[in-house]
């Protein structure tokens, strides 16, 4: 085979692989949602082992009050007794960089990639 | 003329010809400094598979240094090799016997860290253990006449352990059993080692059950030590920490099931000689020294939520190393945390869905 | 197998296990594991070529088995065997397609189908598809780090070739 046919097998599939790469970055490849509350993680959710929907109620104690839908692959807020409700109206996210936010409940939920390799070590007897 | 050129021709055509090798070599020695040494130790001891894994300038002379001792410890702290030192006190026949250092101090160590248990961690419950069979794999079930004779050889009080002269004398008929206590002793003892040689940090993990992170990850993060859901694949959870001794005990890793049809763990009660049966699935505490991680992880096994609650809360932990956090997995699945552990466990899976939420 | 074969195929695995372990001294080049030079591929490729696949794969086997105790655990061990496997199979079918000017389209090719097999791998291990959206990345990686230890041993090629005997 000819030079130039390698050179263009290539630089096509870094053509193509190049710019889904981007975007499979950007969906950041991972499905774990981690629930921040004040900067700290104060709950994880694997998205893709979640069989079934369900609800759980966040309550910071100071009459913040939001309902998280957790549903397979994705998660959102579904009820909120915040003033402005945009963590509500943010919807539901499967993917991406978007966080969703409540300022006044001081609650982040973000979607991250968080594979089992992530661990240093696992404790169990 | 002729050679002149021949020359000329063969200089540029070495120029060339060293020009591409010179640039792999230095793209080469471009990556490598600015990276902490690693070094990584795999090993056999004590019945479980090590994982040292130790970074910084000295790393593999630190790590040999480590590997070395806890090689040491292995040979002289088993009980199963009729050899070691502790089958020799064993078998004393109420003889004082002469040991190294390492071994009176991790005996006289353990029982030091005993006495704010209350009775739930004993090193003289091999007699009993023996029976079950958990030493050898013939397991069976003692008849309580049986557990009953032998429970009057566990009694802790009885060893006497001169660390002066070195010398451990066991009443006759009794037996130590420090495998509940040897990891931990190790980790503290490579620990020891590795900070002598100043490495920027390192993970010990002596088979799961115990496991020290201590110093700087190469990427700056906290250690992140993922705790086994016990009666599951995944995950119960993560710790993060700067550094400290995680110690797990469970009674799903060595258990069997007797001919009753009952499950029976390899933890025993000291006060019933009977495995323990109490909703605990596993207990996981984090401590600043190996040795008390692992004596406490087995005592509050034994113990319970409640009384791991008392304990926490009570004065006999003041000194400042005995400071401790523990998590309890129940067989129902809940979580019982103490509140200093809520700081550094994130829940995941299952026990994230409802525990967390608070 | 006579000494001189064995000798070189020893020296030969020597040395693709010292590039390994050199390699395993490299910080990890961006945060997605599999990203790396494998400059143990170097003597795979050139072996290939001028030695012949029995050897190349005699090379290739020792250095994955040995190197796996040097440098990891069992999962390691699963992951190089399945990467190395198909890395030998597409560089020994693409073989008769490259000349030996175009060693380092081999070293690409197979640099792709190493991080296919572990992918491949640790998608059955971790029983999860969603770590094939790596493959993308690895796929551009794989064809830059493999195109540089595919010129590398095209380099050797040219410089030993007539110096080597069968």
């Amino acid at each position: 085979m000819k030079t130039r046919v390698w050179i263009v097998i290539f630089a096509a599939l870094i053509a193509v692989c190049l710019p889904l790469a981007f975007i499979l970055g950007r969906l950041g490849g991972g499905h774990i949602a981690n629930i921040y509350r004040d900067g700290k993680c104060i709950c994880s959710i694997d998205l893709d082992s979640v069989t079934e929907g369900y609800s759980m109620t966040l309550d910071d104690g100071e009459g913040h009050i939001n309902t998280i839908r957790i549903e397979p692959g994705s998660i959102c807020v579904e009820d909120a007794n915040c003033p402005d409700r945009v963590c509500v109206n943010t919807g539901r996210i499967t993917g991406g960089s978007k966080p969703i936010i409540c300022m006044p409940a001081k609650l982040v939920i973000r979607l991250e990639s968080r594979p089992a390799e992530g661990f240093d070590a696992e404790t169990g007897g | 003329m002729n050679s002149q050129a021949t020359f000329g021709k063969n200089k540029g055509l070495g120029r060339r010809g060293k020009l591409i090798p010179a640039l792999v070599f230095a793209l080469i020695l471009s990556l490598v400094p600015g990276c902490a040494k690693r070094a990584r130790l795999e090993l056999f001891a004590m019945d479980t598979y090590m994982e040292l894994t130790v970074y910084g300038n000295k790393a593999e002379e630190a790590l040999a240094g480590a590997e070395y001792e806890i090689k040491d410890l292995d040979g002289k702290l088993s009980a199963t090799d009729g050899s070691s030192e502790l089958s020799r006190i064993n078998l004393s026949n109420g003889e004082p016997v002469s040991v190294s250092s390492d071994t009176a101090e991790v005996i006289h160590n353990a029982l030091i860290a005993a006495e704010p248990l209350r009775g739930a961690l004993q090193l003289t419950l091999r007699p009993v253990s023996l029976a079950w069979g958990f030493t050898t794999g013939e397991y069976r079930i003692p008849a309580e006449e049986e557990l009953e004779e032998l429970l009057k050889l566990v009694d802790d009080g009885r060893i006497r352990v001169d660390v002066g002269s070195n010398t451990v004398a066991l009443p006759e008929g009794m037996a130590l059993d420090l495998g509940s206590v040897a990891k931990g002793y190790s980790c503290d003892i490579a620990a020891a080692i590795l900070q002598k040689y100043n490495v920027s940090g390192f993970l010990l993990n002596m088979g799961s059950s115990t496991i020290m992170a201590w110093g700087k990850k190469p990427d700056g993060g906290r250690w992140r030590i993922a705790v086994r859901d016990p009666a599951g694949e995944g995950y119960a959870g993560v710790i993060e920490t700067d550094g400290a001794c995680v110690s797990t005990s469970g009674g799903r890793e060595r258990f069997f099931t007797g001919e009753d049809g009952n499950t029976y763990c390899h933890i025993l009660d000291p006060e019933t000689g009977r495995p323990v049966d109490n909703g605990v699935l596993a207990v996981t505490v984090v401590t600043e020294s190996g040795l008390w991680g692992d004596a406490l992880s087995t005592a509050l096994f034994v113990m319970g939520a409640e009384k791991a609650e008392e304990l926490y809360n009570s004065a006999d932990m003041s000194p400042e190393r005995r400071r401790f956090e523990y998590l309890f997995i129940m067989e129902d699945g809940s979580l019982v945390l103490s509140p200093g552990m809520e700081e550094l466990f994130t829940p995941l899976g299952r026990f994230a869905e409802g525990g967390a939420a608070q | 197998m006579s000494v001189k074969r064995l000798t070189r195929l020893a020296v030969l695995t020597a040395l693709a296990l010292a590039l390994h372990v050199l390699e395993a001294q490299i910080p990890p080049l961006a945060p997605i594991p599999g990203i790396k030079p494998g400059f143990a591929n170097i003597v795979t490729v050139w072996a290939l070529v001028a030695l012949g696949p029995l050897d190349a794969a005699l090379i290739l086997i020792a250095r994955i088995l040995l190197g796996s105790l040097f440098a990891g655990s069992v999962t390691a061990l699963i992951y190089s065997l399945a990467g190395g496997t198909l890395c030998f199979i597409a560089s020994l079918a693409l073989r008769r397609f490259v000349s030996e000017k175009q060693l380092w389209a081999l070293g690409a090719v197979g640099a792709i189908a190493h991080n296919a097999g572990q992918l491949a791998a640790a998608s059955l291990i971790l029983k999860s598809a969603a770590i094939w959206s790596y493959a993308p990345v690895l796929t551009v990686s794989a064809i830059v780090t493999g195109v540089f230890t595919g010129l590398i041993a095209q380099l050797v090629h040219a410089r030993l070739k007539g110096k080597t005997s069968k």
